[in-house]
C-alpha cells in the first residue's frame, strides 16, 4: 500500500471517529449549556410501546391553535414557552417565524397528523420494561432546549420519579394482573354458544 | 496498491480472470495485433492463470470472511443492545469507539501486512459494520429519532472513502448500498408535502439513482485505473434501476393516487435538484461511454445501444415524475414493456460481453416477473387453491426453463471466452 494510500485510510478511520465525537460534543453541548424545561406528555398509544425498544412521546404543546390546524405537513412552527408555577413549561405562543428577544422556544414541525414534532418524541427504553411507562398516570421529559430551539432529551419523568427501568413507579402495584376471564361474555341478541360446539 | 502489480491477491485474480476477454477486445478493437495478444499470453505462465477450482477456493474465502464479519457485526450489535442499560453512558462510547479501531487496526494488518487479503477486508468491512453500529447506538443514547436520516449518512459519509481506498468488492457493495439507504432515509422529508404518489417519486428517484450507478460503472470500465471500482457499481446500478422499474409495472401503485390523477404539492428542492443533477451526470456519462468507443465500429454500436436503452429508461422515470395521468393503465402498459426490453436488453448484453451475472440478474427478474403477473391478475379471478398448485406448476416449469436457457448461455460465454484464448481467433466468437 502507498503511502498517500496509508494515510487516506487512517485519516478515514479518524474521520469516522471524529463523526463520532462530534455527534456526541452537539448532544452533550445542548445538554449541558441548554436550558433545562419539563415537558408534559404521554405515551401516543400504551400500546404500541411494547412494540419495540421506544416509546413514542406525544407532546402536550404538540398541538396546534386553531389558527394553525392547516398548515402544511412538514412546516415549521416556533414555539415559545414559559415556566408553570408547577414547574412544567407550557406553550406561550406559536409562530412561523424564529423568535426574536425570547429566552426559552422550541422548534417543530408539522406532522401528517397535524401536530407538532421536534425531533425528541422517542424514548429508549430497555427491552420488556414498556409496561413501566405505559401504567404510569403522569409522564413528563426533561428536555434541554439550545440557543436555536433544538431539543435533547434528558430524562423521563414518570409519577415524578426520574424513569429507572429497575425500579417500577411508586404507585405502581408490583402484583401481575389478574388473568383475564377465558369465556367471553356473549353480544347482547347473539345465540348462546353450546359448550358442545367449543 | 501492491497487490495491483502482482497476480497475486484478489485484484490479480480478478486480473487474470479477465485477460483472455480483455485481449479479445483489445485485438477487436484493433489495439494491438494477434501476435503481441500472444506474446501478453505467454507472458502469464500457467501457474499464474488460477485453474477455476482454485478461483471458486478464493470466491468461497471471501464468502466467508464476509458472512464471519457479518455475523460477528451482528453479534456486536445485538450484545450492544441487550446490555445498554448495564453499561453507563462513557463506557459504552468507550466500547463504540475500541470496537472501530480494533477492527481497522486487525484488517488493516491482515491485509496490507500478513499479505491475508480476504480475511483482512473481511475485518474492514466488520469496522464498517461496528462504525454503523455505533452511529445509531450513539443516537440510542441520545434519544435520537430511528428514522432520522443523519444517522444513515454519518454512516455513509464514514464508509464512503475506504469504497475507493480499500479495493474491496464487499466495501464496494456497502458503500452503494449505504448511498442508496441515506437518499432513501431523506425521500420522506423531501416528499412531505405530497399528498398523493409518494410511491411513484421514491421508485422513480432510485430509477434515476440505479441508472446513474450503472452508467458511472460502465465508463469506470473504459478508464484503467477506475476498472477495479466497475463491476459492483454496474451490478447494483443494474439491480436498482431493473427493481425499480419492476415496481412501476404494478397497476396497484398508480390505482392509489386519487382518481387516477395525482394531488401534489410541493416537492421539496433538494429532490428536484437530486433528480435533475443525476440525469444529466447519467447522459454525460452515456456520451462520454460511447466516444471511447468511437474508432471501432462494433463496440460503438453495442455501446451506443446500450445509452439509448439506459436514456429511455431515465426519461421514463422522468415522465412518470413530472406527467399528470388520468388513468394508471397506460402507465402500467408502457412500464411493462419497457421492463420487457430492459430485460432482453440485459440478457444480450450480458451475452455479448461475455458477464454471467448480467444473464443471471436478468434471467433472475424475468422468473420474478412471470411470477407477480401471474399472482396480480389471477388472485381476483380463481379459487386460492388453484392459484397456488398452478403457481407450483407455473414455478417448476418456469424454473427449468430458465436454468436450461441460463446454462446454454453461461456454457456460450465460457466457450467464446476459451476459443477467444487460442491465437488468431480472439474477437471471432464475438
Amino acid at each position: 500500500m502507498s503511502l498517500p494510500l496509508k494515510i487516506a485510510f487512517w485519516a478515514t478511520v479518524a474521520g469516522q471517529i471524529i463523526l463520532l465525537l462530534a455527534f456526541i460534543a452537539f448532544k452533550e453541548d445542548t445538554l449541558r449549556s441548554g436550558t433545562s424545561v419539563l415537558l408534559e406528555t404521554a405515551p401516543v398509544d400504551p400500546r404500541s410501546i411494547l412494540q419495540g425498544d421506544f416509546a413514542i412521546l406525544d407532546y402536550k404543546i404538540a398541538e396546534l391553535p386553531n389558527w394553525a390546524k392547516d398548515s402544511d405537513r412538514g412546516e415549521p412552527f416556533y414555539v415559545q414557552l414559559y415556566e408553570h408555577p408547577n414547574g412544567v413549561w407550557v406553550a406561550d405562543a406559536y409562530t412561523r417565524e424564529e423568535p426574536r428577544g425570547v429566552r426559552v422556544y422550541i422548534k417543530g414541525t408539522v406532522n401528517d397528523r397535524q401536530r407538532l414534532e421536534f425531533g425528541i418524541d422517542t424514548f429508549f427504553i430497555p427491552e420488556g420494561k414498556g409496561f413501566i411507562i405505559g401504567q404510569a398516570t403522569d409522564v413528563k421529559v426533561r428536555v434541554s432546549i439550545g440557543s436555536s430551539g433544538k431539543a435533547v432529551i434528558d430524562d423521563l419523568i414518570l409519577d415524578g420519579t426520574p424513569f429507572d427501568p429497575t425500579v417500577p413507579p411508586k404507585n405502581i402495584s408490583q402484583k401481575p394482573p389478574p388473568p383475564r376471564p377465558e369465556i367471553e361474555t356473549p353480544e347482547p341478541g347473539s345465540p348462546p354458544v353450546s359448550p358442545a360446539r367449543k | 496498491m501492491v497487490e495491483n502489480s502482482s497476480n497475486t491477491g484478489s485484484d490479480g485474480e480478478r486480473f487474470l480472470e479477465r485477460l483472455p476477454s480483455e485481449l479479445a477486445r483489445w485485438e477487436s478493437a484493433g489495439i494491438i495485433t494477434a501476435e503481441q495478444s500472444q506474446a501478453i499470453r505467454s507472458r502469464y505462465s500457467a501457474t499464474d492463470q488460477a485453474p477455476r477450482a482454485i478461483q471458486a477456493q478464493g470466491r468461497l474465502v471471501t464468502a466467508l470472511a464476509v458472512i464471519g464479519s457479518v455475523l460477528v457485526g451482528l453479534g456486536i450489535i445485538l450484545f450492544f443492545a441487550a446490555n445498554w442499560d448495564g453499561i453507563d453512558r462513557w463506557p459504552k462510547l468507550a466500547i463504540i469507539f475500541g470496537s472501530i479501531l480494533t477492527a481497522h487496526g486487525l484488517g488493516y494488518y491482515l491485509r496490507y501486512h500478513r499479505g491475508y487479503v480476504r480475511v483482512g477486508t473481511g475485518m474492514i468491512l466488520l469496522a464498517c459494520v461496528i462504525y454503523g453500529a455505533g452511529v445509531h447506538l450513539v443516537g440510542q443514547v441520545y434519544h435520537v429519532d430511528v428514522n432520522d436520516p443523519r444517522l444513515m449518512l454519518f454512516w455513509f459519509l464514514g464508509v464512503a472513502p475506504l469504497v475507493y481506498i480499500v479495493k474491496s468488492q464487499p466495501i464496494q457493495f456497502l458503500g452503494l448500498v449505504l448511498l442508496l439507504l441515506t437518499l432513501g432515509f431523506r425521500l420522506p422529508d423531501w416528499i412531505e408535502d405530497v399528498n398523493s404518489g409518494e410511491a411513484l417519486l421514491g421508485a422513480s428517484m432510485f430509477l434515476i439513482l440505479g441508472l446513474l450507478i450503472l452508467s458511472v460503472g460502465r465508463i469506470k470500465e473504459e478508464i484503467k485505473f477506475l476498472r477495479p471500482y466497475s463491476e459492483v457499481f454496474q451490478l447494483v446500478g443494474l439491480i436498482t434501476a431493473l427493481g425499480s422499474i419492476f415496481f412501476l409495472t404494478f397497476k396497484d401503485v398508480f390505482d392509489s393516487l386519487e382518481y387516477g390523477r395525482f394531488t401534489r404539492g410541493d416537492i421539496e428542492l433538494g429532490y428536484q435538484i437530486l433528480i435533475v443533477v443525476a440525469g444529466v451526470l447519467v447522459l454525460g456519462l452515456v456520451t462520454a461511454t460511447a466516444w471511447l468507443h468511437r474508432r471501432n465500429e462494433n463496440s460503438f454500436t453495442l455501446v451506443g445501444i446500450e445509452g439509448v436503452a439506459i436514456v429511455i429508461a431515465l426519461a421514463a422515470a422522468y415522465v412518470v415524475i413530472s406527467v399528470d395521468s388520468e388513468t394508471g393503465v397506460l402507465y402500467t402498459a408502457v412500464l411493462n414493456g419497457l421492463l420487457a426490453f430492459a430485460l432482453l436488453g440485459v440478457l444480450v448484453s450480458g451475452y455479448l460481453r461475455g458477464r454471467e451475472a448480467w444473464v443471471n440478474i436478468g434471467l433472475a427478474f424475468i422468473g420474478i416477473d412471470i411470477t407477480a403477473r401471474y399472482f396480480e391478475y389471477s388472485w381476483d379471478l380463481f379459487d386460492r387453491s388453484l392459484i397456488f398448485v398452478a403457481a407450483g406448476v407455473i414455478l417448476l416449469v418456469g424454473g427449468y426453463l430458465v436454468e436450461r436457457a441460463r446454462q446454454k448461455m453461461v456454457e456460450r460465454i465460457r466457450s467464446a471466452a476459451l476459443i477467444s484464448e487460442r491465437p488468431g481467433q480472439a474477437g471471432r466468437s464475438r
